[in-house]
């Protein structure tokens, strides 16, 4: 469809200047954002990370177009955003697969009702049901998968509407910890293949450096971004444990911690 | 050496299942046993106070020689064509209200305390806009059942996870779709609960419909036999009242798990 335009360059998503508030009821305003910026490159993967209340998930669902800006822009793949669109995917924590349908009818939830037929017909909804890994359970419902499918579930049913950026608010957050370093590696795996760009919000740090290609660490009061940070070190989907031996991932993960703690100290 | 828990759970279930049954009956046993005891002792004339042996009786003689099955197919009509119009008016209006806060604000009030009025004190209302045919049973039967409808489905319908509903969005449904394909499927299986409760108050409310100027219907039977002292045929009447009520809630619940086999655990 878009082949007869030059194909976009700049940054997968940009954001500039955005401050969110709420009005209090004492007619005064609470800035749960200030003076947000950043830009983050096209088939990169980045992770929001900063303690809780620090208005990471309001960012993302700002970005998502599931809450209005108070002020700003932002702009995914050059153009700005008004409102949910199918550019952007999104996965929550909680899980989403609608309990009536079958794994394959959640997948293809999204264009089915676009009526998007055609994509339909081309086997997406198989391929990416391939990609995460549930073959085989295509007719099986959400009540008989474990959390780790159901996220599975969640992520293909975002990436078949070919959404330029993929959110994800915590995503692996209720997994146990097993099935989370699984998760990790398998959603490397896809959207780096899948050449999708992913804005993620995590609390877990060694979560955030294994995944990112860069880190931006938030602080509160007003939730702002103190720190963008570049991990550049090797990481292997096929062997998640491999960077816990890096010395740079270990600097790193002391030096966000520290942070951490700091903002939390501020806080209390 | 999974199995053995597996296993022992499903036998258990199973046990379960069993003495459920068999403590059902037994209440009844206690309860019909009880009421034949009463009526034996003679504390009261026996043409005020029947057993349960004669209560039978006449049900078979209403049955067979006065043509009951026509009364009992009356009610039932009746029972289900206002409950139809009830569910029709409240399903639209619930759903909206359910779904959008500022509509939820306006006519939630409204329908909360037309709920408290009760339904027979529209009676003379009736009677004078609709006449004393079955316009007026059936539009008693409806506002019976129609605010509390309302506020159930309303009640149901916010139950919705945001997370489906965001989901949708992201996903590039309108406030349409959104409302028909996830709001309303995602309600569906606690909309057939809510009409389950709501029947049993419609039947409750039937024989107050057919006491006022009704020559057919269970009801108006039992308003007969008041005038000739049928104390049996009064007690048929409810007992076949009870009977219906305890089918069309056995026929919801099956309906509940034949349709919506995703709810339940494997």
């Amino acid at each position: 469809m878009t082949s007869a335009l030059p194909e976009y360059s700049g940054p997968g998503l940009k954001v500039a200047g955005v401050n969110k508030t709420y009005p209090l009821n004492s007619g005064q305003h609470l800035l749960a954002l200030s003076d947000i910026n950043f830009e983050l490159q096209k088939n990169q993967i980045g992770v929001l990370i900063g303690p809780s209340g620090c208005g990471k998930s309001t960012l993302l669902r700002l970005i998502a177009g599931l809450e209005s800006l108070s002020q700003g822009e932002i702009q995914v793949a050059g153009k700005a955003i008004s409102g949910p669109g199918v550019d952007r995917g999104m996965v929550f924590q909680d899980y989403s697969s609608f309990p009536w349908l079958t794994v394959e009818e959640n997948v293809a939830f999204g264009p089915v009702h676009r009526g998007e037929a055609l994509s339909l017909r081309e086997g997406v909804v198989e391929h990416f049901i391939r990609a995460v890994k549930l073959a085989g359970f295509e007719k099986a419902y959400p009540h008989q998968l474990s959390g780790g499918m159901q996220q599975r579930v969640a992520i293909a049913r975002s990436l078949v509407s070919n959404p330029g950026l993929l959110l994800m608010d915590e995503p692996f957050g209720a997994l146990d910890p097993e099935t989370r370093w699984q998760m990790q590696s398998l959603l490397l795996e896809v959207v780096k293949k899948e050449r999708t760009t992913v804005l993620m919000v995590s609390h877990d740090i060694e979560e955030a450096l294994y995944l990112a290609d860069v880190v931006f660490f938030m602080g509160t009061r007003p939730g702002r971004i103190l720190e963008v940070i570049h991990p550049n070190f090797e990481r292997q989907s096929d062997s998640r444990d491999a960077i816990l031996d890096v010395a740079e991932y270990r600097t790193l993960e002391k030096a966000i911690r520290q942070m951490m703690r700091a903002q939390s100290l501020a806080c209390a | 050496m999974a199995k053995t828990p597996l296993q022992r759970s499903y036998l258990n279930w199973d046990g379960v299942l069993g003495s459920r049954a068999v403590l059902g009956i037994l209440g009844w046993v206690l309860f019909i046993g009880g009421w034949w005891l009463a009526a034996n002792a003679e504390l009261a004339p026996q043409r005020l106070f029947p057993g349960p042996d004669q209560v039978f009786v006449s049900l078979y003689e209403l049955l067979t020689e006065k043509s009951f099955a026509l009364d009992i197919w009356a009610s039932v009509k009746r029972i289900l064509l206002s409950f139809l119009i009830a569910i029709l008016i409240a399903l639209p209006l619930g759903l909206i209200m359910g779904s959008y806060p500022k509509v939820d604000r306006t006519l939630g009030p409204l329908a909360g305390a037309f709920r408290y009025l009760p339904a027979p004190a529209f009676i003379p209302l009736l009677l004078m806009w609709l006449g004393t045919g079955e316009e007026q049973k059936i539009a008693l039967l409806v506002i019976g059942v129609l605010f509390f409808l309302i506020i159930m489905i309303s009640d149901t319908t916010r139950q919705v996870p945001k997370v489906y509903t965001e989901t949708a969005r992201t996903l590039g449904l309108n406030s349409a779709q959104i409302l028909w394909s996830v709001i309303f499927r995602y309600s569906l299986p606690g909309y057939v609960d809510v009409f389950r409760q709501m029947l049993a108050v419609s039947w409750t409310y039937l024989v107050i419909a057919e006491i006022v100027a009704s020559t057919d219907g269970i009801g108006a039977m039992m308003m007969r036999a008041k005038r000739f002292v049928h104390v049996d045929e009064i007690m048929a009447g409810i007992f076949v009242i009870g009977m219906l009520g305890l089918a069309f809630d056995a026929l919801f619940k099956a309906l509940h798990r034949g349709a919506f086999t995703y709810l339940s655990r494997t």
